[in-house]
């Protein structure tokens, strides 16, 4: 074996560069290509500055010279008194060799055109620039993306006395019959309720039938469809089918899979709209010193109700001029949840410890973007789509009459 | 170079160069030199020279310059080498019944310790050399391209070296070690130096010094 042979066979295996470096690198070539192109303009690599080029430019601008003087001496030339003589241009063919490149030394005037002479800055929220990006090279926190679910939709309402309540619903296939273990150890597919087990019957309202919240889920409730799931969801601390709960199951009816919800009077629905691919970043910034995670759920042509899909209590509010919903948590007062439109685009925005003015702040100094610059800083977006598995017909989706 | 062509080359390459930087720094020092190869490819792409034939030259070239900031990591690695730093999860399972082992040192850990401990000693661009072709699998164009000498300069250069560690590690190492003292293994070397029209960079020794590294 000889020294070279040794020192192959000691060959480090070395793993990956760390997803969070690799990650942080990549946003940061990307924030310098951009920077550069921006401050510099296109680059022509194509040209070396070799000494076959540096003949090409003497010999343009030996020509330029000796066409400015041939252009004086004409016009010289042509002066006569009282007159002056406007200088021709230059358009007097200069003599060349066959072998030089023939070169346009008249300034040309731009032609007039009714295009746009001055770049549109992006708009945030927009079709072109649906995202907003950090603009600095700041290290994020978190980053994720997670494709929209097929047929999924989500609804917001608001009851009367001023809590929110969130409905979500998703396709898919038709409920399983409960499977149900006879004394033999065959199973049955039995739909009525077997005495051993602990789940309590559904409850049933005039036009449907709702599951009970199971003790870890308090708040949730499923509603029965024939196809896919409902869930409505209410704060977690309320009592279990309080009055407004009821008299919204009350208000529902399916049909054909369609949950057709009758308002009650003072209830209103604040928002409505479709799944839709959810962008989250975590954007550390430092705030009078102290150094605080924002971190930006971003919803592109989605809505209020899907950003606020979960089961706090919101509360009308103002983010950046665009009406808002505020959570904040009953536990940790500093911690909130703001939900608006920026555009077309739904946000929701998450920090602990600042005010809802700076964290508009920090919002409102995002740079906006598109796919395509998303992708670009922070890598391609997951394909893993849910497989369409619509077989079932009454899918379900919400109707407000 | 605009933004989407920067990221695209940075994750087309990202992987080899942070590998051939860890393998000779460590991981931690290697993610500095990625970095610094990829923000100076980007500011001095309008000066690249117009002979680089590949990306991945290019960015080799800048590697090796900015591993010169390391210098002193590296040789204090390869001086203490351990045979861990080598992944054996492929490898056969060794026997750890402590009955069946010996106290006496493994000759294939000491001849490499030696080995190692004389590429220390060797001047950078010879160090360089060496794990280009036998860490990287680097051809001589390659090689060449990364670190500024001529194509025709590696296979010479080599072989030169493979002499000088011999000599190093006769001086350093028991009779029983195994390394192959013969000049005719210069002949049965397996690297493959056939390809390659691509030519010799001249780059400079660091492209952009740093006063706080730790280059020796």
């Amino acid at each position: 074996m000889n020294p070279v042979q040794v020192i192959e066979a000691a060959r480090p295996e070395v793993g990956m560069m760390p997803s969070i470096d690799r990650r942080h690198l990549r946003e940061r070539i990307f924030d310098v290509a951009m920077r550069a192109q921006s401050e510099h303009g296109p680059v022509d690599v194509a040209s070396p500055n070799t000494r076959a080029a540096n003949a090409l430019r003497l010999a343009a601008l030996g020509l330029l010279g000796a066409t400015a003087v041939g252009g004086l001496l004409y016009s010289a030339s042509r002066d006569t008194p009282g007159t002056r003589a406007t200088p021709a241009p230059a358009t007097a063919p200069v003599a060349t060799s066959p072998s030089d490149p023939v070169l346009d030394t008249v300034a040309q005037a731009p032609v007039p055109t009714l295009a746009p002479t001055t770049t549109i800055a992006p708009v945030a929220g927009s079709d072109q620039s649906p995202l907003l990006l950090p603009p600095e090279r700041n290290r994020l926190d978190a980053l994720t993306v997670t494709r929209a679910q097929l047929g999924a939709s989500a609804l917001m309402l608001r009851a009367p006395d001023l809590s929110t309540i969130s409905l979500f619903e998703v396709d898919g296939l038709a409920p399983e019959p409960d499977v149900v273990q006879d004394g033999d150890g065959e199973q049955d597919n039995d739909t009525e309720q077997d005495s051993d087990t602990t789940t309590p019957p559904p409850r049933q309202f005039s036009g449907i039938a709702v599951d009970q919240p199971a003790e870890d889920t308090p708040g949730r409730y499923r509603v029965q469809t024939p196809c896919g799931t409902v869930d409505v969801l209410d704060v977690a601390g309320r009592p279990q089918y309080r009055a407004e709960i009821v008299q919204l199951f009350d208000a529902i009816r399916v049909v054909d899979g369609t949950l057709v919800i009758d308002l009650p009077e003072n209830w209103g629905a604040i928002s409505s709209g479709p799944s839709t691919d959810e962008f989250i970043f975590g954007l550390p910034v430092d705030i009078d010193g102290r150094r605080v995670t924002i971190t930006l759920a971003q919803y592109p042509g989605g809505s209020i109700a899907f950003a606020a899909n979960d089961q706090l209590q919101y509360s009308p509010a103002t983010f950046n001029g665009e009406t808002a919903w505020l959570a904040r948590d009953a536990d940790d007062p500093a911690l909130f949840d703001v939900v608006s439109m920026v555009g077309t685009t739904a946000i929701r925005v998450t920090a602990s410890g600042i005010s809802l003015a700076e964290a508009e702040t920090v919002v409102s100094e995002l740079t906006p973007g598109d796919l395509d610059e998303w992708t670009n800083r922070f890598g391609t977006l997951p394909v893993d789509v849910d497989p369409d598995i619509r077989t079932c017909v009454d899918q379900p989706e919400f109707r407000l009459d | 170079m605009n933004g989407p062509a920067a990221a695209r080359l940075y994750d087309e390459h990202v992987d080899a160069i942070y590998s051939y930087a860890a393998r000779r720094v460590g991981p931690d020092a290697a993610v500095t030199v990625v970095e610094n190869v990829f923000e100076h490819a980007l500011r001095r792409n309008a000066e690249r020279p117009a002979h680089t034939a590949s990306d991945l030259g290019w960015l080799l070239a800048m590697a090796t310059a900015f591993l010169r900031r390391h210098s002193e990591t590296e040789c204090r690695r390869l001086r203490t080498w351990e045979p861990t730093q080598r992944d054996t999860s492929r490898a056969i399972p060794r026997v750890s019944d402590p009955l069946l082992s010996n106290d006496a040192e493994d000759p294939t850990v000491t001849l490499t310790t030696s080995v190692m401990a004389a590429v220390a000693d060797l001047e950078p661009v010879e160090r360089d050399v060496l794990f280009l072709v036998a860490w990287e699998g680097c051809s001589s164009g390659l090689t060449a391209t990364a670190t500024g000498l001529q194509q025709n300069e590696i296979r010479p250069l080599l072989s030169r070296l493979r002499k000088e560690i011999r000599r190093s590690v006769a001086t350093t190492t028991s009779p029983e070690t195994s390394i192959d003292t013969s000049i005719d293994a210069d002949a049965t070397e397996p690297l493959d130096l056939s390809d390659d029209s691509l030519t010799a960079l001249s780059w400079p020794s660091d492209p952009d010094p740093d006063p706080d590294g730790d280059a020796t």
